[in-house]
């Protein structure tokens, strides 16, 4: 009834430390209990008309002590339970976010923003964590405890459990009533949140083109209306939320109040089952009667978690789908490694297959390949050429088996597969960190010697000696300390350290002179005896360097060998 | 981006109340709210004070109290009620604003250091410093401040009221008091280190993710799907464990707290009873008045322990909101008006990144007003950088770059209106981003009020014709993020059509034609060969056919030396 179904869906597999939680917070409340009762029993002694002794008041307050020192105890006990399961939780959600995101799918996907999915996957999960290790067990707390404490007193004082128990209803009942209101005002709010931190990623990595273009007021008062809107749509939600707040005030004050007044009342003999002359139980009961309050507190005080929770649940659901299942894409082929990496060098080489493959990105617009049968073969450099926006990029991500297409890709003889592939993008993407580490991330067994060859092979060998510190020079964020023609000779050394059968190169060479340029075709060359490489090119002399040229256009692939003068077709 | 030695910062500069200047516009909101909460707590206190009364009278004497208690009583419930929603209701939108306002300082701290020559910078990171960290500090700026000045009041308001009643009663509310303070101060520096561990953990994880996504390719097409998911699992076990420590010192403190108010309870309780002066029938009135008095305190000790984690949050906001600007020059402002194109003189001009590396040599370089000048130069020779001392978006580390014009006296770049100068000099960028939105939409980033007849006759000239088939909706057709959907052709075309709205009197091409087809690389070149004489293009590649379109070509290695005499 308290607790969201979707989120208490994601301590699944964790029930036992979320039991074990929520006994431990039972435990800690039900100490008040006890210590009520002593302290009940030091009060009891304070009136003139018992006559209890020094030692016996002092034996109270020192069990009132103790209960402090119990519930100490439990604490640090319910901490430990609490980080436990926010880790396991985290650890689960953030890895199967990732597993979401990082689908071929999502590439040429033109509404994903990543400002929107780097909340989901770092703030997002971190305020879920709360929800579950303290909104939770105090959510089931109070629906476990006030029962039993209700009964408690309706044994020492049946009208006073009455009163209690409208109170209780009032607090925590009357929020319910507005709960739907609730939920989509908090959605209106996710949104206007994830724009907001979309825009403002965006910025920041687009922060040189905004500056060249004098476009960082425009784009500051653009995110200023959405930090507005975000503000607006936040008091809205809240100030009815908060009335939940007040509402448990008003029933905690409220029941007190009437509490001492029954009790008061009872002791004058107002009701015939009163307890009468018994101040030690009357006091008992006055101070149970606040704590039925204790557990509805204590939830008011996780109020924040909860509403944090559920927007978070937003961003997060955006990214695996609101049935808690992530997307089973069409695409998802199954991974299945080479046994060798570079398919073990088959002494008559490879050879790329494609068999009636066709594709388009949307049921009306062009073919990018209609039925195309094809064969590429390792042995020689395989230019890919066509006009602009012929789909040459497209056909590598076919290629990848990143596209759903028709038709089918082989590699020898068997379907062509992702890890058969290395790739050199357009734009390649360098990890932050280290030379080394982003070429050791794709051969995890390369040693300096292997890495300085395949540089030097891409080029870099001039760079490399003149680095100071050479193999662990830092790459900054997207490589970007890096010049563009340096960017590119990295990534294509990294895409043959890779060793893979297929090697994919979208213009290699656009950002290097043709000095440069000429000693990586070289090398290319040398890549290509022993396996498929396919580059696309815009440029003449790269064109001229090939062995073959495959034009692409209007859906078809067609093959011209020694071409000459490839562009004025 | 280093907050290593907040530690070791004095009350004087410390984070948390460097940021207060930022806020100063919500001083009287703010005052308001400590009233409101000062006024809620007055009335919990007469509740108690109230309730054990009417009992205790009962129990002890067999009356029922005066009307005037019980309704007293009912209007102290009604008035929390409304004070309780008012003081929520008020402090959280003040957090909100405060929230706007720390993120918009941030933007503005963010658009003057980004992008930064310290390659440490990462946008993941400064995301999360305005997306998560702002969120820690909104409360304290929003609520805790005024919580505590509304503690200081009942600290001395509630002894006042106790040494009215007796001296040792004041005396065991303050010492027991201090004592509570005491115990909590051996806590806080560890809960500082503590909390810039979490902090930096945090801030790993936002760069991994944004890592993560902006490499995705790479992930799906390399199979790094498992070392990406160790590292994101790492990272979370960094902070799960930082935040475990956190979390179990911040409960022992609050068990210390509470014995210690136990202790209290226990000490005002024996001094009431010790207290010939007091009605025994007003004990337990005093005794739970004292103990709903204590509740705020303690909150108020509890918030400032939980206080010291959030000094790295405030740090690292500290810090982006007051970064300096990349392009900071100290040359006055001059005023510059003139008209036609300008030409360019380069004095010397070099830079290098923080660490020290190079980037361009001093360099010298003269371009006439109305001139195409081609520049190519071995890779990692610096002429991105130079295009990028050009367009003003790094100063150069020495030397000066001037703008000629074609009558009158030339002046130093710097000192033109940073805002007069991005309408005279403009960059098409080598990766040029291509912002979220359709076509139109990025082409009034640049020039807002573009018609779409305008945007299509800049993308014409630039040699993209917007055709059916690929852009179904023309110029509204959607972009993806960093241009997801359009090749790299198309997007050199959209950045220079977005550059050729702007009408610049200097152009500056950083290898625009990379990756064109000869065919569309001759359109474009055709578009910039018609801006000649109007405006003046440098345009950088490596092209030749890019080169050979350009009036004079220079080898950026042929730069470096100072000319005996400059060209007139």
């Amino acid at each position: 009834m308290l607790v969201d179904k979707r989120l208490m869906s994601l301590t699944h597999g964790h029930r036992r430390t979320l039991n074990a939680l929520t006994l431990v917070v039972c435990l800690g409340t039900a100490s008040y209990w006890v210590q009520a009762w002593f302290l009940a029993n030091a009060l009891a002694g304070l009136l003139p008309s018992q006559n209890h002794s020094a030692a016996q008041v002092a034996g109270s307050l020192l069990a009132v002590l103790s209960c402090g020192l119990v519930r100490a105890a439990l604490q640090q006990v319910q901490v430990r339970l609490a980080s436990a399961l926010g880790t396991a939780v985290r650890l689960e959600l953030r890895a199967t976010l990732a597993d979401a995101l990082l689908r071929p799918e999502r590439l040429r996907d033109s509404s994903e923003r990543s400002g929107a999915r780097r909340l989901a996957l770092s703030e997002s999960v971190d305020g879920v964590e709360p929800y579950l290790t303290a909104y939770i067990p105090h959510a089931l707390q109070l629906q476990l405890l006030c029962p039993i404490l209700l009964a408690g007193v309706a044994v020492l004082n049946p009208v006073l459990a009455a009163a209690l128990l409208a109170a209780v209803v009032v607090a925590v009942g009357a929020p319910r009533l507005w709960g739907r209101l609730l939920a989509r005002r908090s959605a209106t709010h996710w949104d206007s949140y994830e724009a907001l931190s979309a825009d403002f990623l965006e910025a920041l990595q687009g922060m040189r083109t905004l500056k060249i273009l004098d476009a960082v007021p425009r784009f500051r008062t653009r995110l200023n209306d959405r930090s507005e809107a975000l503000h607006r749509a936040t008091v809205a939600t809240m100030r009815v939320s908060l009335a939940d707040t007040a509402l448990a005030d008003l029933g905690i004050q409220a029941g007190l109040l009437a509490a001492a007044a029954l009790t008061a009342l009872d002791v004058l003999g107002a009701f015939p089952a009163g307890l009468g002359g018994e101040p030690a139980l009357t006091f008992f009961a006055l101070i149970l009667a606040s704590e039925v309050f204790r557990p509805i507190r204590d939830l008011a005080r996780q109020w924040h978690a909860g509403y944090l929770g559920i927007s978070a649940l937003g961003s997060i659901e955006a990214v695996i789908g609101s049935d808690g299942k992530e997307h089973s894409g069409p695409l998802a082929r199954p991974e299945v490694r080479p046994a060798h990496a570079a398919g073990g060098r088959e002494p008559h080489g490879h050879i790329v297959e494609l068999e009636n493959v066709s594709f388009r990105y949307e049921p009306d617009s062009p073919w990018v390949l209609l039925d195309t049968t094809a064969s590429i073969r390792s042995g020689g450099i395989s230019a890919l050429a066509g006009p602009s926006g012929a789909g040459k990029s497209t056909l590598f991500d076919i290629l990848l088996g990143f596209l759903p297409f028709t038709g089918q890709c082989l590699l020898d003889g068997r379907p062509l597969q992702t890890g058969d592939v290395s790739v050199v993008s357009q734009h390649s993407y360098l990890f932050p960190g280290t030379i080394r580490a982003n070429l050791q991330a794709v051969q995890p067994e390369a040693d300096d010697g292997w890495m300085r060859s395949v540089l030097d092979r891409a080029g870099l060998g001039a760079e490399l000696a003149a680095w100071p510190r050479g193999l662990d020079t830092v790459i900054s964020e997207a490589g970007h300390s890096l010049s563009g023609g340096q960017l590119q000779r990295l990534s294509v050394a990294r895409a043959i350290l890779a060793d893979r059968p297929v090697l994919l190169l979208d213009e290699p060479t656009s950002a290097l002179n043709s000095e440069l340029a000429a000693e990586l075709m070289n090398t290319l060359r040398a890549e290509a005896r022993h396996r498929i490489v396919v580059m696309i090119a815009h440029r003449t002399d790269a064109l001229e360097a090939a062995d073959r040229v495959l034009h692409l256009r209007d859906g078809a692939l067609h093959e011209t060998f020694l071409s000459t003068c490839p562009e004025a077709s | 981006m280093n907050a290593q030695d907040t530690h070791t910062a004095t009350r004087g500069d410390d984070p948390l109340w460097g940021l207060i200047p930022y806020l100063a516009s919500h001083r009287l909101s703010l005052a308001w709210t400590g009233l409101v909460g000062l006024a809620n707590n007055l009335a919990l206190v007469f509740l108690a004070v109230a309730g054990s009364y009417v009992v205790t009278l009962a129990l002890a004497e067999g009356q029922l109290a005066s009307p005037r208690w019980w309704i007293a009583g009912g209007a102290a419930v009604l008035l929390r009620v409304i004070l309780t929603w008012h003081e929520m209701d008020l402090s959280h939108s003040i957090a909100y604003r405060v929230l706007a306002a720390l993120r918009m300082g941030l933007f503005d701290g963010f658009s003057r250091g980004v992008p930064s020559r310290s390659p440490g910078q990462h946008t993941g990171r400064l995301a999360a410093t305005a997306m998560g960290d702002t969120e820690k500090l909104e409360f304290f700026y929003a609520h805790t401040l005024t919580q505590l000045a509304a503690a200081v009041v009942i600290l001395i308001g509630g002894t006042t009221a106790l040494y009215q009643i007796g001296w040792s009663l004041a005396a065991g509310f303050v010492i027991g008091l201090a004592t509570l303070v005491l115990l909590t101060l051996p806590w806080l520096r560890t809960n500082v280190r503590l909390g810039e561990t979490v902090q930096r953990a945090k801030s790993n994880q936002s760069a991994l993710a944004v890592d993560l996504l902006s490499g995705s390719r790479e992930i799906l097409g390399f199979g790094l799907q498992e070392h990406v998911q160790r590292q994101l699992a790492e990272a979370t076990e960094v902070v799960a464990r930082a935040e475990r420590h956190l979390k179990v010192r911040e409960a022992a403190a609050a068990n210390v707290r509470e014995l210690c108010s136990l202790a209290i309870l226990v000490v005002v309780f024996l001094a009431a009873w010790n207290q010939p002066a007091l009605d025994p029938l007003w004990v337990p009135a005093v005794v739970a008045g004292t103990l709903t008095l204590l509740s705020p305190l303690m909150d108020a000790v509890a918030v400032l322990t939980q206080l010291q984690p959030h000094r790295a949050s405030a740090a690292r906001v500290l810090e982006g909101i007051s970064m300096a600007a990349e392009d900071l020059s100290a040359a006055p402002v001059l005023p510059f008006a003139t008209t036609g194109p300008l030409g360019i003189n380069v004095r010397g001009a070099c830079f290098s990144y923080a660490d020290g590396a190079p980037a361009l040599e001093p360099c010298w370089l003269s371009v006439a007003p109305g001139e195409h000048v081609g520049i190519s130069g071995r890779s990692g020779a610096g002429k991105t950088t130079l295009a990028r001392l050009l367009a003003r978006l790094w100063a150069p580390d020495a030397g000066s770059i001037e703008l000629i014009p074609r009558t009158g006296r030339s002046v130093n770049a710097a000192s033109v209106d940073l805002r007069v100068f991005r309408s005279l000099v403009t960059l098409v960028e080598q990766d040029a981003i291509i912002f979220h939105g359709s076509v139109l939409e990025n082409m009034r980033l640049a020039v807002p009020g573009t018609t779409e007849g305008q945007a299509l006759d800049a993308l014409g000239r630039s040699g993209l014709v917007l055709d059916a088939g690929r852009w179904p909706d023309g110029v509204h057709t959607t972009i993806g993020e960093g241009g997801t959907s359009v090749s790299g052709g198309e997007r050199a075309r959209i950045a220079l059509a977005r550059a050729l709205l702007v009408q610049p009197r200097v152009l500056v091409l950083d290898e625009t034609t990379a990756s064109l087809d000869a065919a569309t690389e001759a359109i474009l070149l055709d578009a910039v060969a018609a801006l000649a004489g109007d405006t003046t293009v440098i345009t950088i590649s490596h092209r030749e056919s890019t080169l050979a379109r350009c009036d004079r070509r220079i080898e950026l290695d042929n730069l470096h030396t100072e000319p005996v005499s400059q060209p007139a």
